[in-house]
């Protein structure tokens, strides 16, 4: 069967590093900010080293995609362009059909370009809470040079980042992971050699797997 | 049995006595200071500085006065630093002490942020949060904290909660029958009663306390409105993913007509 090329490597580069440093941020975020968790900090020797990994991993989950953005600009342009453009009633009908899709997979969707409306709805999200998770965690970290009424502030505004990022985190893997069914395979995209199947990218992205043929 | 400390500012003659028993029993190093103009040593409390005697110049109908206030933990019963604590480090004790179990703490600074009186100080030598712990382990063992034992004028009382509320309240009325007309006890109903209370002589802002000294609204939201909010919305979508995935079971995919 036909695979067409869909994330380039530098792409799955830094969808790797950002998938370890997450998850490495979630679990020590967790282990060390709720009290009946504390005990989970154990796996990295107990709750300071584990608040190392939270600042390491921390730097790592900004610095990468930074760099990445700035020697692949012209990739991540045309990544923003595509993010930021709604495909008109195609892209609202969709995203209106969406959840109930969820819960009967059969159901016929409006065709979609190379991100469905819903991809880039979440990529909104994703990206804002991710630039505001790690400016509030910045802050939080140098938090001595700051002044405290600010500072004050950082902590509810990077905890409520990690709501938003947690629920859109867990839908993410849900559909990327291919848990859902009609995602399966879906993987390969980001963890494989980067490609989707021409069947797959037809049901998903027919608009997008036209320009591609 | 809660207890406390009340700090009579009218008896207060500005030893520091206090700061030296202080430094002595919790073995606490000197620190390097700089003339600044003013009595008042060290500038602030620090990790190696747990109590101090603040030093205020004002004016009282013309007539210079010079106000004297023993500084340290207020040992709150509604303590900011214990809410914000993320293990349980910081403790109301039984006692009424509020402290930092140093082996808990790992240097994460929320309660510095966070203290309505900026009491909580970081020592980065040993990464953690250091302040007064009304001498938990003199306490515990039947004696008055340091600063007490010390204090030659009984400016600074421990004793059981309740019995220091009323001798304040006395001394304020006697102080007034006297002249002093501002005289007033702070710490019996802030934050659900301080385990520092003062017999103040002017009003608290004279001597540099905050009059309704409060929880940071910033600190509510995070640990009382957040917390609950983001089990509810990550418990509410595992739910519903579940849910889908149950919906979907056995689910086969169109084979494309023509495909092969």
């Amino acid at each position: 069967m036909k695979q067409i090329a869909r994330q380039s490597g530098a792409a799955r580069f830094v969808h790797w590093i950002h998938t370890i440093s997450c998850l490495l941020l979630f679990y020590t975020g967790f282990a060390l900010y709720i009290p009946a968790l504390n005990g989970l900090a154990a796996v990295f020797g107990g709750l300071q080293n584990s608040r190392l990994v939270h600042h390491y991993s921390g730097f790592v989950f900004l610095g990468v995609p930074i760099l990445m953005i700035l020697g692949t600009w012209n990739g991540f342009v045309a990544f923003m362009k595509e993010v930021f453009t709604w495909e008109g009633d195609d892209d609202t009908e969709w995203f209106k059909k969406f959840p109930a899709y969820l819960f009967n997979a059969k159901a016929k969707l409006p065709p979609q370009g190379k991100l469905k409306s819903g991809q880039k709805f979440a990529d909104w999200f994703i990206l804002g809470s991710s630039l505001l998770i790690s400016l509030s965690g910045i802050i939080i970290y140098f938090d001595l040079a700051f002044p405290r009424s600010l500072v004050q502030w950082m902590y509810p505004l990077h905890d409520s980042s990690m709501i938003v990022l947690g629920v859109f985190l867990l839908i993410h893997i849900y559909l990327g992971a291919g848990i859902f069914q009609p995602y399966r395979g879906m993987w390969r995209a980001m963890f494989g050699d980067g490609t989707v199947s021409e069947e797959q990218a037809k049901y998903h992205w027919p608009k997008w797997a036209k320009e591609e043929k | 049995m809660a207890n406390a400390v009340l700090i009579d500012t009218s008896k207060c003659t500005a030893c520091r006595g206090c700061q030296v028993a202080c430094k002595q029993w919790n073995q606490l190093p000197a620190e390097k200071t700089t003339n600044r103009g003013s009595y008042e040593n060290p500038a602030s409390l620090s990790s190696k500085t747990w109590t101090k005697v603040t030093f205020k110049e004002t004016s009282n109908d013309g007539n210079p006065e010079w106000l004297f206030a023993k500084t340290q933990c207020m040992h709150c019963t509604d303590a900011t630093c214990v809410r914000v604590c993320p293990t349980g480090a910081a403790q109301k004790t039984e006692l009424g002490a509020v402290i930092i179990d140093q082996k808990e703490c790992t240097g994460c600074r929320f309660c510095v942020e966070n203290c309505p009186f900026e009491v909580p100080q970081y020592d980065e030598t040993t990464n953690t949060a250091k302040k007064c712990r009304l001498c938990y382990d003199r306490i515990s063992n039947g004696l008055g904290p340091a600063c007490a034992k010390t204090c030659p004028t009984g400016a600074v009382q421990f004793g059981e909660r309740d019995q220091l509320v009323s001798s304040g309240k006395e001394r304020v009325s006697s102080l007034t029958e006297k002249g002093l007309t501002n005289a007033n006890l702070y710490g019996d109903t802030q934050l659900d009663g301080l385990g520092v209370m003062y017999v103040l002589t002017q009003k608290p802002a004279s001597y540099g306390l905050p009059e309704d000294p409060k929880v940071p609204p910033s600190a509510v939201l995070w640990q009382d409105i957040l917390k609950p909010v983001g089990a509810i919305a990550g418990g509410a979508t595992l739910v519903a993913l579940i849910a889908s995935f149950v919906a979907n079971l056995g689910y086969k995919p169109d084979t494309p007509k023509g495909g092969k």
